[in-house]
């Protein structure tokens, strides 16, 4: 089962303006990091707000784990904003303590005594502001107000946790420590974390999946062929393992964690010809699809492959479903993250 | 001159004797002050509330409306309160006038306006985002209401302060509604009014600092309070 459907969504914010967001369907599955990316304005906040339920449709539904949000009941609604865990833009702290900001929502679902102590220094722990528990809001730093308004949302044990734009306004220093704790989160706490961020590269460092936004509409991002594995070294050279294949990378960045070929550097051949590519795979057509002026031909090769190809290139190949193939792609085209 | 120090004089004197007038006339201004800035505070804040965060048609004209009524002069509150308790009246039968609980009505319809626009404008300046936080943490709509006043703390504070201030320093109604009966509805207020004229400078002194010092401790709770909550 899906974690959100999203079916013929719009949202406006005023009767007579065009609409903020308009999603005729969008599918988002459970577990992972998925990254909301586009340009200011482009609707990822909105889309954000309409998943914690803090907005209504305009028109169309939002189904959570199968039960239809928008036509359902409204403690329907109240009861998955408990499953929930959100940060907002830019997150706003009541005016009391750090600890007693971390334990409000625990307050809210009744947790009382040593348990609500308990889950709100664990929280604090995971941010890494073991110490902040009694200070109050006025005295954080930015980062800092971030990590609080995180720990707020973590100490509600969510299953889904939703963070809109936090780390737009934090040093590098705190973004990779975000980072690495909402990395850790999905280890430790098989979570799913919804995160918009205008910074594509963080999101190809982070998105299982990437839903990018323009103008309220989601657009194909360009972004194809997205891997996430690690670097290994063989003898024969650098290579990117994902579990399901691997292909020889450039040696540039031993660390990556994500790995993006660019669908039209993909060659596709009936036979695996010598040529200067590293990378010959074997695989089968799963999919052929006519865009304008291309065709995408999607390859299973342990991952799925897409490739762009012209129409002739296509009847030369006679390419068809399940037919065999190979996939020649260069090293040097793979980019890392 | 030699008068005022002696009214001075004899001022501490009372109020240092403990003087059972005295302490009557105070008695009575602080519970008729404090009941009536209780019960305005208990209907007027949660109006104030719902005002502030509801749209409907007519907000502003009524938010303006109780802007204004912040102003009104209190002879005006002690006539319009007389013509209803007074035997004739509308509510004559509840035998009010003449009565700590007259005095009580005026001073709550005096303090309602004033608690309810103050009430207002602290809503009003509560960051929006405390509302969708707390909504987004799961806080059912009375948590969500409940935070949102706690947020505008400082400035319901000062509401409830600026409304006893007005009721305990108001002459006017006091004196319609209650009569200034001897130790039955004799406030500080029309204590002074009556003392001043009779030339008893002592008591009416006594009963002005005593004023004073009430407004300046209020003041000064006020201010420790404020200083609390911005901690």
């Amino acid at each position: 089962m899906s974690l959100f459907r999203i079916e013929n969504l719009t949202y406006r914010y005023g009767d007579n303006t065009a609409p903020a967001l308009d999603i005729p369907h969008l599918v988002i599955e459970e577990g992972g990091i998925v990254c909301l990316t586009g340009a200011n304005g482009s609707g990822k906040s909105t889309l954000l707000s309409l998943l914690a339920g803090l907005l209504r449709p305009t028109s169309g539904r939002i189904h959570y784990r199968g039960d239809d949000l928008t036509g359902g009941p409204r403690n329907l609604l109240e009861r998955m904003r408990l499953d929930m865990g959100v940060c907002l833009q830019s997150p706003y702290l009541f005016r009391t303590t750090v600890e007693k900001n971390v334990a409000f929502g625990l307050t809210a679902r009744g947790v009382q005594g040593v348990k609500k102590t308990r889950r709100t220094e664990s929280a604090l722990r995971d941010v890494g502001l073991v110490d902040f528990g009694k200070r109050p809001y006025h005295a954080l730093s930015g980062g800092e107000i971030q990590r609080v308004a995180l720990a707020r949302a973590l100490a509600l044990d969510p299953r889904v946790l939703l963070l809109d734009e936090p780390m737009a306004n934090v040093d590098a220093a705190t973004r990779l420590l975000l980072e690495r704790i909402l990395e850790k989160l999905i280890r430790t706490r098989g979570i799913t974390i919804i995160i918009s961020t205008h910074d594509v590269d963080q999101a190809l460092r982070l998105g299982r999946h990437i839903i990018t936004l323009h103008e309220g509409h989601v657009v194909e991002s360009g972004l194809e062929n997205i891997f996430h594995g690690s670097v290994r070294k063989a003898r024969d050279g650098w290579y990117f393992d994902t579990g399901l294949c691997r292909f020889f990378v450039p040696h540039q960045k031993e660390d990556a964690r994500t790995a993006i070929i660019p669908p039209e550097t993909i060659l596709l051949s009936l036979d695996p010809m010598e040529t200067s590519a590293r990378n010959v795979l074997r695989g089968k057509v799963t999919g052929i699809r006519m865009r304008s002026g291309s065709v995408e031909v999607a390859v299973r090769a342990g991952e799925e492959f897409r490739s762009r190809i012209t129409e002739t290139s296509l009847e030369r190949l006679g390419l068809r479903l399940g037919m065999d193939l190979y996939l020649l792609i260069k090293a040097e085209a793979v980019r890392l993250y | 001159m030699e008068y005022l120090l002696t009214a001075i004089t004899d001022a501490f004197g009372l109020i240092l004797s403990l003087d059972p007038e005295v302490f009557t006339i105070t008695l009575l201004s602080l519970r008729v002050a404090g009941t009536a800035t209780v019960l305005a505070a208990v209907t007027g804040i949660p109006l104030a509330y719902l005002v502030a965060t509801r749209d409907f048609r007519g907000k502003s004209a009524l938010i303006t409306v109780f802007n204004t009524l912040m102003a009104l002069p209190t002879v005006v509150v002690g006539l319009f309160c007389y013509s209803f308790l007074s035997r004739k009246g509308p509510l004559g039968f509840l035998d009010l006038l003449f009565t700590p609980s007259g005095i009580i009505l005026g001073d709550i319809i005096l303090a309602f306006p004033l608690i309810v626009g103050l009430t207002i404008a602290a809503v009003n300046a509560v960051d929006p985002r405390a509302r969708i936080t707390a909504m987004s943490l799961g806080a059912s709509p009375r948590l969500v209401s409940l935070t949102i006043l706690i947020e505008a703390r400082f400035g319901l504070m000062a509401a409830l302060f600026n409304g006893f201030g007005r009721v305990v320093a108001e002459v006017g109604s006091a004196m319609m509604l209650g009569g200034n009966i001897r130790g039955y509805t004799r406030t500080i207020t029309t204590a002074i009014a009556l003392e001043t004229s009779k030339g008893e400078f002592a008591l009416g002194m006594a009963l002005g600092i005593i004023l004073l010092t009430l407004a300046l401790m209020v003041n000064f709770t006020f201010r420790r309070l404020q200083m609390t909550s911005q901690r």
